[in-house]
């Protein structure tokens, strides 16, 4: 009984951890093969102007929430940020297009234009 | 205890809450004091810490439930709790994922790694071989070059995270040394450079490669690691094999670990990756005005010294006249830690904080600090590490162009009643 006593705040405190933190899905082992599914994530598609636009050709490569976890940002930070995934990432969007996008995009995380910075 | 990080509940913390919304009430705080002391930093106008995530979950593969940054590609953040333990477990270590294509399915009896380039004898190393080389384990924090870059002011672009990417684990590997000098690094080299399996959606995307100097890639404690904490790595971390390059940022920790060339100076990496992404201004401290970018970058590269207090948690309620353990984590980018201090005043006062067990200069290093309050209010607290190479954190905070380098004071807000 004594030895039982001394087992239970031990036990207690397995079952605490457990229900606190879930358990993972483990990786599926067969033989050598390792594999892991990913499940999908829910995103929110923010309505505006051209939101079709830019679901047509930027979602395919990145989540909107690439978009929707950003601050509001000026006009010339999305300009860079269109302009990087055009010319570094390679994604095939014509002028027109990308500055529908930064419509869209000013539409749901824009900010106004800084002002300028103050003479020293 | 609620599985949610930002989940508070308490009238008094709304209260409090409040109190920090507003900028000009700093004279109603009692216990902080208003004060010109170098302890003022930018975030005193709106000490509430910007919540970038606020607090969904997500339970990625081998995974306890996270904080969801991004769904695709993938980026989890670390909740704080977790670093309340000196080894960060690999169901809640961060996940950061480049592009959106990468591994979820590794055969590892046909898995190789290619060492190429410039060597006398290029070969393919399968995972028995190189767990047949000499094993090293190291402890050493990952953390991620744009940890905290939500807290930047102004914000700048980027995944942001909050202070929760980052992790500390127990790497064990081969010697990425054993293996180049197996292959015979011909003179002329100047750096190696890595790729693994994860690709972008388009094929124009730039491939996620990396490069590190030859010194830097020769040093005994750069390793391929094939477990971690014990165990192999998690998927989502780099399973089978991911590079570890102690005290650097973890842009340089290839993850799914199959490509390893070594270049001459005419061969030298300068895709995306290494130009113009994953920079900093050659400035000290990484420091730029916004209003006027440096000219000058170079690639990011060691980590400076930092702290973080683990409990009590930002906006905890804390009870008056009752010892409470103050205790957080500092690292550096491999010297170590030489000391913590606390401040409970908002950084009028710094006081010695004790220091836990050495798991050595990679790794994070416990600090606690045995604190009764006796007067309710609102309190500042902060913890400032000093390293063994004399390096201190800044009181104000540096920024620049990517959010990169943050190791600025931090500051927990918490309310004693």
């Amino acid at each position: 009984m004594k030895r039982l006593l001394f087992l239970l705040p031990l036990a207690s405190l397995v079952l605490f951890t457990a229900a606190d933190d879930p358990k993972p899905v483990p990786a599926k082992v067969d033989g050598t093969v390792r594999s892991i599914s990913v499940p999908y994530g829910n995103f929110e598609l923010p309505a505006g102007p051209n939101v079709e636009v830019y679901l047509a050709n930027c979602v395919s490569c990145h989540t909107s929430r690439y978009v929707t976890n950003q601050p509001a940002f000026p006009r010339k930070t999305w300009e860079a940020e269109v302009t990087k995934m055009v010319k570094m990432y390679g994604a095939p969007i014509d002028e027109e297009k990308q500055k529908m996008i930064i419509d869209y995009l000013m539409t749901v995380r824009g900010a106004p234009d800084p002002a300028p910075p103050a003479a020293k | 205890m609620s599985s949610s990080p930002s989940d508070f509940s308490s009238s008094n913390r709304r209260g409090f809450l409040k109190i920090l919304g507003a900028s000009s009430v700093g004279a109603l705080l009692g216990p902080i004091a208003p004060q010109a002391s170098a302890g003022q930093t930018a975030a005193t106008a709106s000490p509430a810490q910007p919540t970038a995530n606020p607090g969904e979950l997500f339970a990625g593969p081998e995974k306890i439930p996270l904080t969801l940054v991004t769904d695709r590609p993938l980026q989890l953040e670390t909740p704080l709790r977790y670093f309340r333990t000196d080894i960060t477990p690999n169901d809640t270590f961060y996940v950061r994922t480049h592009l959106a294509s990468f591994p979820t399915r590794i055969d590892t009896a046909t898995y190789k790694v290619n060492v190429g380039g410039q060597v006398e004898k290029p070969f393919s190393l399968s995972l028995d071989e190189l767990r047949k080389l000499p094993a090293v384990e190291i402890t050493a924090v990952n953390q991620c070059s744009g940890n905290s870059r939500s807290s930047f002011k102004p914000r700048v672009a980027g995944v942001q995270w909050g202070n929760g990417a980052m992790g500390n684990a127990k790497w064990k590997g081969a010697r990425l040394k054993d293996v180049l000098e197996r292959a015979g690094v011909k003179a002329g080299a100047v750096e190696v450079q890595f790729d693994g399996l994860d690709t972008g959606v388009l094929k124009e995307t730039p491939d996620y490669v990396k490069s590190l100097p030859l010194d830097r890639a020769m040093h005994p404690d750069t390793l391929l690691a094939y477990e971690m904490n014990g165990a192999p790595l998690p998927m989502l971390n780099g399973f089978p094999v991911r590079l570890v390059v102690p005290g650097w940022f973890a842009t340089y920790w290839m993850k799914w670990l199959t490509e390893i060339k070594v270049n001459d100076a005419t061969q030298a990496l300068a895709n995306f990756w290494m130009k113009p992404a994953y920079r900093i201004p050659t400035t000290p401290d990484a420091n730029e005005d916004p209003a006027a970018l440096s000219k000058d970058t170079i690639p990011i590269h060691r980590m400076s010294v930092r702290s973080l207090i683990v409990q009590p948690e930002p906006q905890a309620d804390v009870k008056l006249n009752q010892a409470f353990e103050i205790n957080g984590i500092a690292f550096d980018g491999g010297s170590g830690i030489k000391s913590v201090e606390v401040s409970v005043d908002g950084g009028a006062a710094w006081l010695p904080a004790t220091l836990g067990p050495d798991l050595g200069n990679f790794s994070f290093r416990r600090f606690r600090y045995a604190w009764t309050p006796g007067k309710d209010g609102a309190y500042r607290l902060m913890s400032r590490a000093t390293s063994n190479d004399g390096a201190q954190q800044p009181a104000t905070t540096i920024w620049n162009r990517s959010g990169y380098m943050r190791n600025v004071t931090e500051s927990t807000f918490v309310f004693v009643s």
